[in-house]
């Protein structure tokens, strides 16, 4: 009675497994944000970076390295955990493994937002640069699309008091809502001008390079309580493996538990496409990826989708960077270039650990 | 232990399924629910620990009304085994450690690895503990959800089906065990099966519904063959064979 598993099951070496994989995943971040940082036009080294972030460096590395691309990695870090963590999430409270950010009509609500923003408010494209666009009134757009994506989400709940709370009414709703917002950013683009409707093409391609330290920040607030409310619940995203029966059995108020996820879920990609546009496939593929290494346990599982879905995010910025420089690729179609044939390998290659 | 009142239930919209259920269960007793299919015995099995909310009447366990117990107390109370159980890359002692979520607050303590690690080894899981769940054959995956509920360290079992899935060893093995685990623990066990003959063979009570009404209620005797005709529209004589109580459908 009083042997725990280590003794006999190999419990404790399979936990310890886990625990240096996560120590392994924060190491590769570190990495990667390194190395996104150095890699670019100005010819810095890893040297000069770490010196500067240290307080070293000469004036030029500190106004590439500290303005430049440190908001751009640390918004890629943040948006990657954020978006990652609420796909992982979804994907166990509507159990369904297709589920992320835009299942909920979270992605289309913040493109109407943006769209009317841009064409009805005016607050459209001001300039082209080889970093993306920038807008005249970015705040104007932040706020609509916040608003868009939020509005999406409250008329799912709105739906779900009406009806019976089950996760198959949540996703239909969000598929209608999705189609609905689609349908009312194509009316907007049509009686808008060419250059208000490129303004919005391009919002949707998504940009990691416009964040300020203080949108960083909120960002950075939203994920990390998001962060810290899903692991508080992690026992119980267990439970509802098992089934809704078999989780209320072991005492989980599954009702409550699938609309208060769905809030932090929406509220916090609603932040983060807000500022930075529709990502796609980071929702998704990083609880994938995660869960054929280390299992579906959810104690794991989110940070490990957390650090992939940064270290995906910043992979795919440091490409669309990179990949025909000096013009910056939109971050959005690298995300998808590089998801979609990673998910499809994943598909068909069956295995499970 | 458990008292169960005047139990009606109704999902929206619709006729009642359960109507004025009422039974008592002591410790260490195994109480079979019997009855056709669609006679409502899952809708009570759930009933009992409020996964469905009865519409009224009364349910007690040890003396205490489910209606105002919190969520995790009731799971502190009794585990539910659902009919229908779904595997998952969860390994096999994560998932009996589940069993524990009533009890834990951040972390695991010891004596919570102890207890699902005793749970694995009363149920022979301990050489599957690392294996991940869907990968197990239904017979295994039924032993690790029993040892889940036998980790959550209930005063009441709550099983539906739980030999739906296993062979013959099997069956006997699960049902030798929860009897006995009854005894020896002390707890009250309530069973939904559609063998009468391992019902007979492993329970002490049998409650049989028909309709959303309790028909009968009581020891071995209530399993007449005029009953059996009523409830389950068969022609059956109970008779004996190397000393036990057996049903044999003519």
């Amino acid at each position: 009675m009083n042997r725990t598993p280590s003794s006999d099951t190999g419990y404790a070496g399979y936990i310890r497994f886990k625990k240096l994989f996560l120590l392994g995943m924060v190491l590769l971040t570190v990495v990667i944000a390194l190395v996104a940082i150095t890699c670019g036009s100005s010819g810095l080294t890893v040297g000069t970076v770490i010196r500067t972030l240290l307080g070293g460096g000469d004036k030029n590395s500190k106004i590439i390295v500290l303005n430049l691309r440190l908001p751009r990695t640390v918004t890629a870090i943040v948006a990657g955990v954020g978006l990652a963590v609420v796909g992982c999430v979804l994907q166990s409270i509507l159990r369904n493994p297709l589920a992320s950010s835009s299942t909920l009509g979270v992605s289309q609500g913040a493109a109407f937002g943006a769209a009317f923003a841009i064409i009805v408010l005016n607050a459209g494209m001001q300039s082209q640069t080889l970093d993306g666009v920038s807008f005249s009134n970015p705040y104007t757009i932040s706020v609509c699309a916040f608003v868009g994506s939020m509005l999406s989400t409250l008329v799912v709940l709105g739906l779900s008091r009406v009806s019976k709370v089950t996760p198959q009414t949540m996703i239909l709703a969000g598929v209608a809502l999705s189609s609905l917002f689609s349908g009312g950013t194509t009316l907007l683009q049509y009686f808008a001008d060419d250059v208000k409707v490129a303004a919005v093409v391009f919002w949707t391609f998504g940009s990691l390079g416009s964040t300020s330290w203080r949108e960083i920040g909120i960002m950075a607030l939203v994920v990390l309580s998001a962060l810290v409310y899903f692991l508080f619940n992690r026992w119980s995203y267990n439970a509802l493996q098992s089934g809704e029966a078999t989780a209320k059995g072991l005492g989980v108020n599954t009702n409550r538990l699938l609309l208060s996820s769905m809030v932090v879920c929406s509220l916090t990609a609603s932040v983060i496409v807000s500022y930075i546009g529709i990502i796609n496939f980071i929702g998704l593929i990083a609880p994938h990826l995660m869960r054929r290494v280390i299992g579906s346990d959810y104690r794991y599982l989110l940070p490990a989708s957390a650090l992939m879905g940064a270290v995906l995010l910043l992979l795919s910025d440091t490409v669309a960077r990179l990949a025909v420089a000096p013009v910056v690729l939109p971050i959005g179609a690298i995300t998808s270039f590089l998801g979609a044939p990673l998910f499809l390998y994943l598909i068909f290659k069956g295995g499970k650990r | 232990m458990l008292h169960v009142q005047d139990i009606s239930f109704a999902y929206p919209g619709t006729e009642d399924i359960l109507r004025q259920i009422s039974f008592d269960l002591e410790e260490g007793c195994c109480l079979a629910l019997l009855g056709n299919n669609g006679a409502g015995k899952s809708t009570l099995l759930k009933c009992l620990n409020r996964i469905h909310e009865p519409k009224g009447g009364l349910i007690e366990v040890e003396g205490q009304n489910i209606r105002t117990m919190k969520r995790g107390a009731i799971a502190q109370s009794m585990a539910y085994v659902a009919q229908q159980s779904e595997g998952c890359q969860l390994t096999v002692f994560d998932s009996i450690l589940l069993g524990r979520k009533p009890y834990i607050k951040m972390n695991p303590t010891e004596e919570d690895l102890a207890i699902a690690n005793h749970a694995m080894e009363r149920m022979e899981l301990s050489p599957f503990a690392l294996r991940y769940t869907d990968e197990l054959s239904g017979g295994e995956l039924q032993k690790v959800v029993l040892a889940r509920a036998l980790a959550q360290e209930p005063r009441i079992l709550l099983l539906d089906e739980p030999t739906s899935n296993l062979d013959l060893h099997n069956q006997h093995e699960v049902l030798r065990v929860v009897s006995q685990i009854a005894k020896s623990d002390h707890i009250a066990v309530v069973v939904i099966i559609h063998d009468l003959n391992l019902a007979l063979r492993y329970c002490d009570r049998f409650l049989l519904i028909q309709d959303g009404l309790v028909y009968r209620y009581g020891d071995e005797s209530i399993l007449t063959a005029e009953a059996i005709r009523d409830v389950y529209h068969v022609d059956a004589q109970v008779t004996e064979v190397l000393g036990h109580k057996m049903v044999v459908v003519e």
